[in-house]
């Protein structure tokens, strides 16, 4: 006898087997281990949060072993860190990202466990939403919540669809209700990053801000100048308002630390504001934050 | 095409409720495996799929293993045996029981893992992403075919912890000739092993060992390999300071274990 539950159960343990082989285990110091992925030759990419130490970081293979690692460095506000590691210690990640994801349909979470070796939980996606700023200021390209239960160890687990299609990387601290997967997009964008310089930076103005009503929408009314920020440099004043940011209308905070992203830093942006009653354009160039 | 549904009303016929909360199956016909944290005591209530209720006696119990064998005169339908060392991560698993009254309740989840778990001994678990709750325990872990792969034994960190159904098999045949002495030991230092406990009608309590009797001259390990190697063990013991020797039967037969 051979039925339909059968063939999916085991395509599922093929996608396990499949891509797990990219899948270690981290054991940072904490009171859990957890997960890692092999994202890029060399560079091993985990939850930030379960690292309790920078060093001595070791990295449990499939084999049973452990190998010594290099923390290159960690972004809390995404969740991720990334460790240095012998790209011959296991494959690399071969699975491609998955294009497009749809709401409930069935994910894995793939992690390595010390004792038992890789390990698998079964969900869905549950919510697909747009990119956005994490409580811990990260920004991820797409808000990926999963409807599956994230056990210990499995901070950091690989998250894949049916077809081994790479989602992203779970971890549970994102959102009180549900774990969510760290978008494909955004640990390639964040390993990058880290590996370049260390960290993530974090782009600079200077200014403080708060939300106003305006006949024609809204803005952000400028309530703090820091002396010698860019801002301050580029002419704004207290009561100037912020309208636009390259053409594109600011309403919140939150749209100007969305803009705010690493390849923003040291351009010349255009500031479109409102002063006095009448519109002014600045040329604002994009500090760095103090690390 | 066969379903979930499918695939649990097979399992629900090979699954009983015992003592009205607890779940087993029927392993061969007229023997039933549940946890031995669900049979307890000697005889047990055991109702089928159909509603019959039939009375049943226990066999043999590895409070260890948290397994327990039934003999139940019932014609429901012997489960079918799984390979529980080939099973996969991420592999759909189904379980049956009567989790918190309900009868014949279905769960469905993957293989999360297998091996041991830190904490529950040497042993191997079989782990599944699968809800369980109390009145599980006892009942099947099945793969996509409806074949046994486990026996849900408890919930650690919303995880669902089942004894693989090799080791299943391992309790039910090796337990036709366990060997035994019935004693509980204490190592004392420089003095031997001090016996704590007697069990009733064991091989020791039958050689009149006595609480407060000191094994000595012997070291554990030689102890356990005298006991696999020979039914016969010579035991060197001090009793009040005395020496004393005697010798000791303590191969089981089969018949002396289900009496």
């Amino acid at each position: 006898m051979h039925n339909s539950l059968t063939s999916l159960s085991d395509e599922l343990a093929a996608v396990v087997e499949r891509t797990g082989a990219s899948v270690a285990a981290v054991y940072g110091g904490g009171r859990m281990p957890a997960s890692g992925v092999h994202w890029k030759p060399g560079l091993l990419v985990t939850a930030a949060h379960s690292l309790r130490r920078d060093e001595e970081i070791r990295v449990g293979l499939a084999n049973g072993g452990a190998i010594a690692s290099q923390l290159l460095g960690r972004d809390p506000g995404t969740d991720l860190a990334v460790l240095k590691i012998d790209p011959d210690a296991l494959p690399a990640l071969s699975a491609a990202r998955a294009s497009s994801p749809r709401t409930g349909e069935i994910v894995l979470a793939v992690g390595r466990h010390r004792d038992i070796g890789v390990c698998a939980a079964m969900g869905v996606l549950s919510v697909i939403g747009p990119a956005y700023q994490t409580w811990r200021g990260g920004k991820l390209d797409a808000f990926l919540r999963l409807d599956l239960e994230l056990y210990p160890g499995c901070s950091g687990a690989l998250v894949v669809d049916s077809r081994s299609n790479a989602l992203g990387i779970a971890t549970p601290i994102h959102s009180r209700f549900a774990p969510v997967a760290i978008p494909a997009q955004t640990v390639d964008r964040v390993a990058a990053e880290i590996a370049r310089r260390g960290y993530v930076a974090h782009g600079y103005l200077g200014v403080g801000m708060q939300p106003v009503a305006l006949p024609d929408g809204g803005g952000l009314i400028v309530i703090s100048v820091e002396k010698n920020s860019p801002a301050a440099q580029a002419g704004f004043v207290i009561g100037d308002i912020l309208i636009a940011l390259d053409q594109k209308p600011v309403r919140d905070t939150r749209d100007v630390q969305m803009f705010l992203t690493p390849d923003n830093i040291g351009r010349t942006v255009r500031a479109s504001l409102l002063r006095g009653g009448e519109r002014k354009e600045l040329d604002l160039s994009v500090g760095e934050r103090n690390q | 095409m066969s379903h979930f549904g499918t695939v649990a009303e097979k399992l629900r016929r090979s699954t009983v409720r015992i003592d009205g909360s607890g779940s087993g199956v029927i392993w061969a016909p007229g023997a039933v495996v549940t946890n031995a944290h669900v049979a307890r005591t000697d005889r047990a209530k055991i109702e089928t799929w159909n509603g019959r209720t039939v009375e049943a006696v226990l066999e043999k119990r590895d409070p260890r293993r948290d397994l327990a064998l039934l003999h139940a005169p019932c014609d429901a339908p012997a489960i079918q045996p799984g390979d529980s060392d080939a099973l996969r991560a991420g592999q759909i698993v189904l379980a049956v029981g009567n989790p918190l009254g309900f009868v014949g309740a279905l769960s469905t989840g993957v293989i999360y893992g297998h091996g041991p778990v830190r904490g529950l001994g040497r042993h191997n678990w079989v782990l599944a992403d699968l809800r369980l709750a109390p009145g599980n325990s006892g009942g099947p872990l099945a793969d996509s075919e409806g074949r046994l792969v486990g026996i849900n034994t408890m919930i650690a960190g919303r995880l669902a912890l089942a004894v693989p159904a090799n080791a299943v098999a391992e309790f039910l045949t090796s337990a036709r000739d366990r060997v035994m002495l019935g004693v509980t030991l204490r190592e004392i230092p420089r003095a031997g092993l001090l016996i704590l406990e007697v069990a009733p009608g064991s091989p020791a309590a039958r050689a009149s060992l006595l609480a407060g009797d000191i094994l000595v001259g012997i070291t554990p390990g030689e102890l356990h390999a005298s006991i696999a190697g020979s039914p016969i063990l010579r035991l060197r013991f001090t009793r009040g300071g005395n020496p004393h020797i005697r010798e000791v039967a303590v191969r089981l037969r089969p018949a002396e274990a289900a009496a």
